[in-house]
């Protein structure tokens, strides 16, 4: 059983392993994140281009009041005789961008003080994190309404209510993979090379936290809209006569023979939030290697 | 009489990237009270092998081949005709004894919930059974384990009451998957001195899943050895790990620090990495790791054959053949 | 000198509200260019040690001297240059990398960090890493998943390599890999040690590869050393009955179809150690003294040393015997 005459072995190649990556392509075999991305690009693309889009003035009393919905005016007219569609269309211009400075403000608050909270534990953690669960304790839309009530009712001021009400969940979110993260063995090989915790933080922390805050932005853009609408509905956001859906909404109530005043901005706000929490999903689908592109990969 | 037969099984599961094929066409036969070993590496097909059984696969496998057990073809089965099989003639223990044991549940009530739906006793019967189980694993005070939840175990003593759970229906085949990787070296010893025991005592048959080769050569009766979804060698431990004649069996042997060897060698490490099912290459799929590689092996599978008693082997050059 | 010394290492925290002592005075040292082996079962705190021994929890009592200085527990700021030359390999090699980092950039976090000075001449770079430690230096651009467990094992050595350690503690760095990648990672070990005069502390629940490339061995019951020495001295002749049952219980591959020795009963909790010797209520040659006085590590010459009332140097009875009542 002589094996001298035998080639000696050579060092074998390092695996070309298949680079998995995430790839957009996916998104397109599941259907509701088509939907979401379909839907969310179109909003957008609305509220850039509502002035030449819109066929007439939002704020505009140019047509017969209470006009149904024919060939003229698509989405019919108000009570003053503007537009609806134009008001529509305009509306996307007020929500969407106020949507996604509530979720930055909210997201840099609620990130900054999560992290804060875990990164330093002890009593600051005990008081951020009673913060958000007072805050918590709440609906939601009642503390955004006292909060409005206080400040006065306008646009300005439904934001920073919401805000108030929307940062504890990215706190939470924040400090949770702070304190895990802070945890795994990467963390302590990197502090063990002489990395202060600081600079733990920054480098090994915070970046695999981005994703699930990503995710978490995506799907409250919805519930920021449907936040701001309410607060308009309720007569505490946006005064007339701003085009906001959620003002649009309330004014159909008063007019309820007239369906169009109000169903066409209720379904801009239905499908706005259907949008962002389909695209929140399947980047939640994306972005976790467990449920999606993991399953039968190795075999075993 | 043989108790189960298992001819040409093949498992393929579709994936994004296409349909991968993770067992490619495997053959064994498990005769009653031998403790049959399944041996190989992670990503070997091992495991997916032996679930295929009991069809306990991934969604989007599909499987083909037979599985005669008791004259009924396994892969065919469906319904309560399958349910019946898998619950009561073969069961199955899994690496971590958790994944079978209820956590908010007491073990007496999760044993003899067990018994009393395969068996039909009374509860007070199902309990008496039960505490007979533990007793049989060697659980020691089995009364007052019954009242206790499965945390409150350590890791051997778990692996002893899913293994009591397992022999609750009296099955005739228990598939072990890597029963004692988690387990202490010590524990381990008991856990595979608890397997001798059934054997012996109640003529179960077992199919043992383990890359561990110590293990194998203390209890196996028979070992497939797996490389990239099929068995390149078999035969009885005793033969097979002491003169193994298929390359891949004698460079996992090597790998193994050896217990008696007085020198400081290295370890002789196979070089390269296993195939992803993915792309596992054409010919043998060992040989691009192999140093005995010929033309034939890269242009076509060898076949599994026999090689003296009792011994099978898929290695066209068969560089360890002893000698005339 | 020894590099690293830890005396009476105690280490110990906290459970539902109940202290557990998971180390219970300790001592081990460690030398240039030598592997050293720490053995035991599962809950016998081997991970505690190695965790308090680079400073990442604080002992509850006992020091350890890092190069002739003591070592400060690691805080929240970085820390001091010398002391990141005591450095630590885990288990997972898969959760021991950063996931979304190429692993040149991990690994030249310690270049990056450990850089300037005297040692800034030895500096090496990335690529020169990783072909050390036998990956292709091109591989430095690619994530944690495109490599296979044995071969991510050896980028977080190579991690560990590049502040120039004198010191590494490895945490069950093989029990994650088949065996050939088992046996890669250990060749690698042993050539790092000889090489670059490595200290190597390996602790593992697998006897045969410790027998294998450790030069000395300590073995752990519960918290305490049971037993030191040469490692092929003492698997040639155990001085401990636990190193005894722990070598009978590996199963060998050899074909012969004999089962490996079960040891009775298990570890007990830490919380509640049996009095007396803690391996009495396990132990086969048990008798009176066992359960009543606690054994010191007995030097018994040639660098070995054994905790067991069987190798008192003045014998294993001590007269007057007293005979207690309920013990076997």
């Amino acid at each position: 059983m002589s094996t001298a005459q035998l080639p000696t072995p050579t060092p074998a190649p390092i695996a070309r392993y298949r680079f998995r990556r995430p790839r957009i392509a996916s998104a397109w075999r599941q259907p509701l994140a088509v939907i979401g991305i379909v839907l969310a690009a179109t909003w957008i693309v609305v509220a850039i281009l509502a002035p030449v889009l819109a066929p007439d003035d939002p704020l505009g009393q140019n047509a017969a009041p209470l006009t149904p919905p024919g060939s003229d005016h698509l989405f019919g007219t108000d009570e003053l005789g503007r537009d609806v569609l134009s008001r529509v269309l305009f509306g996307a211009r007020l929500s969407i961008p106020l949507a996604l400075l509530l979720v930055g403000l909210a997201l840099f608050v609620g990130a900054t003080l999560g992290a804060i909270a875990g990164y330093f534990g002890g009593l600051i953690d005990s008081i951020v994190m009673r913060g958000a669960d007072l805050v918590f304790a709440f609906p939601a839309i009642i503390l955004a309404m006292v909060v409005t009530a206080v400040l006065g009712p306008s646009i300005r001021n439904a934001v920073l209510a919401l805000v108030v009400v929307s940062w504890p969940a990215y706190a939470r979110v924040v400090r949770g993979l702070v304190l895990s993260i802070g945890q795994t063995e990467y963390v302590t090989a990197t502090r063990l090379l002489g990395a202060s915790a600081r600079r733990a933080l920054v480098r090994d922390v915070l970046p695999n936290v981005a994703g699930p805050v990503l995710v978490l932005a995506t799907l409250d853009l919805g519930n920021a809209v449907l936040l701001l609408s309410g607060l308009s509905f309720l007569g505490l956001g946006a005064q007339p006569p701003q085009p906001e859906w959620g003002a649009g909404v309330a004014e159909g109530i008063q007019y309820f023979q007239f369906w169009w005043i109000g169903t066409f901005p209720g379904l801009a706000i239905f499908t706005v939030v259907l949008a962002f929490n389909f695209l929140g999903d399947s980047l939640r689908d994306i972005l976790d290697p467990q449920s999606s592109w993991r399953a039968g990969g190795e075999g075993e | 009489m043989t108790l189960l037969e298992v001819e040409g099984l093949r498992v393929k599961i579709r994936t994004e990237g296409g349909e991968v094929t993770i067992v490619d066409g495997v053959d064994y036969a498990v005769e009653p009270g031998q403790v049959f070993g399944v041996a190989g590496e992670s990503g070997s097909g091992k495991t997916i092998s032996v679930l295929a059984l009991l069809r306990l696969l991934p969604r989007g496998a599909t499987t083909s081949g037979r599985a005669l057990y008791g004259g009924r073809d396994l892969l065919r089965l469906s319904g309560r005709a399958l349910r019946r099989v898998r619950g009561r003639e073969l069961a199955m223990v899994f690496q971590d004894p958790l994944t079978s044991l209820h956590p908010m549940m007491t073990i007496g009530r999760q044993l003899s919930e067990h018994v009393r739906i395969h068996e039909g006793l009374s509860r007070r019967a199902a309990l008496a059974r039960a505490s007979e189980l533990l007793a049989e694993v060697r659980i020691p005070d089995p009364k007052r384990a019954l009242e206790a939840f499965p945390h409150q175990f350590s890791g051997g003593m778990r692996q002893r009451v899913a293994i009591a759970g397992a022999l609750a229906t009296r099955p005739k085949l228990l598939i072990a998957d890597e029963p004692t990787t988690a387990l202490d070296v010590t524990v381990q010893a008991g856990i595979l001195r608890l397997l001798d025991r059934l054997r012996r005592e109640s003529g179960l048959s077992v199919i043992l899943i383990t890359h561990d080769l110590g293990v194998m050569s203390s209890i196996a009766d028979h070992v497939s050895v797996f490389y990239a979804g099929r068995i390149v060698e078999s035969g009885p431990p005793p033969e097979l790990l002491s003169a193994p004649r298929h390359p891949y069996t004698r460079a996992l042997l090597d790998a193994l620090p050896h217990p008696e060897a007085e020198g400081r060698g290295e370890l002789q490490a196979i070089r390269g990495l296993p195939p992803s099912p993915r792309n596992r290459p054409p010919g043998c799929a060992f040989h691009p790791r192999c140093a005995y590689a010929t033309e034939a092996s890269l242009e076509q599978v060898p076949l599994l054959r026999p090689v003296g008693e009792r011994r099978l082997l898929a290695c066209h050059v068969d560089p360890f053949a002893p000698g005339p | 000198m020894s590099l690293l010394e830890v005396h009476d290492l105690e280490v110990a925290y906290r459970r539902q509200g109940v202290e557990v002592r998971a180390v219970v005075g300790a001592s081990l040292s460690l030398e240039r260019g030598k592997i050293a082996g720490l053995v035991g079962e599962s809950g016998c705190g081997k991970s505690s040690l190695a965790r308090a021994v680079v400073g990442l929890v604080e002992p509850a009592a006992g020091e350890i001297v890092f190069d002739g200085t003591a070592l400060s527990p690691l805080g929240r700021g970085a820390r001091p240059r010398h002391e990141t030359r005591l450095q630590m390999v885990f288990q997972n090699p898969y959760s021991s990398l950063n996931p979304r980092r190429t692993i040149g950039s991990q690994i030249g976090d310690g270049l990056r960090l450990g850089g300037g000075g005297e040692r800034g001449a030895r500096r090496r770079s990335v690529g020169e890493l990783l072909e050390q430690v036998g990956l292709p230096s091109s591989a430095a651009g690619r994530f944690p998943h495109q490599f296979s467990g044995g071969q991510r094992q050896r980028v977080a050595i190579a991690r560990a390599l590049s502040v120039d350690p004198s010191v590494i503690v490895l945490d069950e760095p093989l029990s994650s890999l088949d065996a050939s990648a088992q046996a890669q990672v250990a060749n690698l070990l042993v050539g790092l040690a000889r090489e670059l005069d490595l200290a190597l502390l390996l602790i593992s629940h697998d006897l045969a590869i410790v027998r294998h490339i450790a030069d000395r061995v300590f073995v752990m019951y519960l918290g305490q050393i049971v037993e030191e020495g040469p490692t092929r001295e003492v698997w040639a002749a155990p001085q401990h009955p636990y190193t005894e049952a722990l070598i009978a219980a590996i199963p060998h591959a050899d074909g012969s179809g004999t089962l490996p020795e079960a040891l009775p009963g298990e570890v007990p909790d830490p919380a509640s150690p049996p009095p007396g010797c803690r391996f009495h209520p396990r132990c086969p040659h048990v008798f009176d003294r066992c359960p009543t006085e606690v054994p010191p590590l007995y030097e018994l010459g040639a660098g070995r040393a054994s905790a067991c009332f069987l190798r008192d140097p003045l014998g294993p009875v001590r007269e007057p015997t007293t005979i207690h009542e309920g013990v076997r």
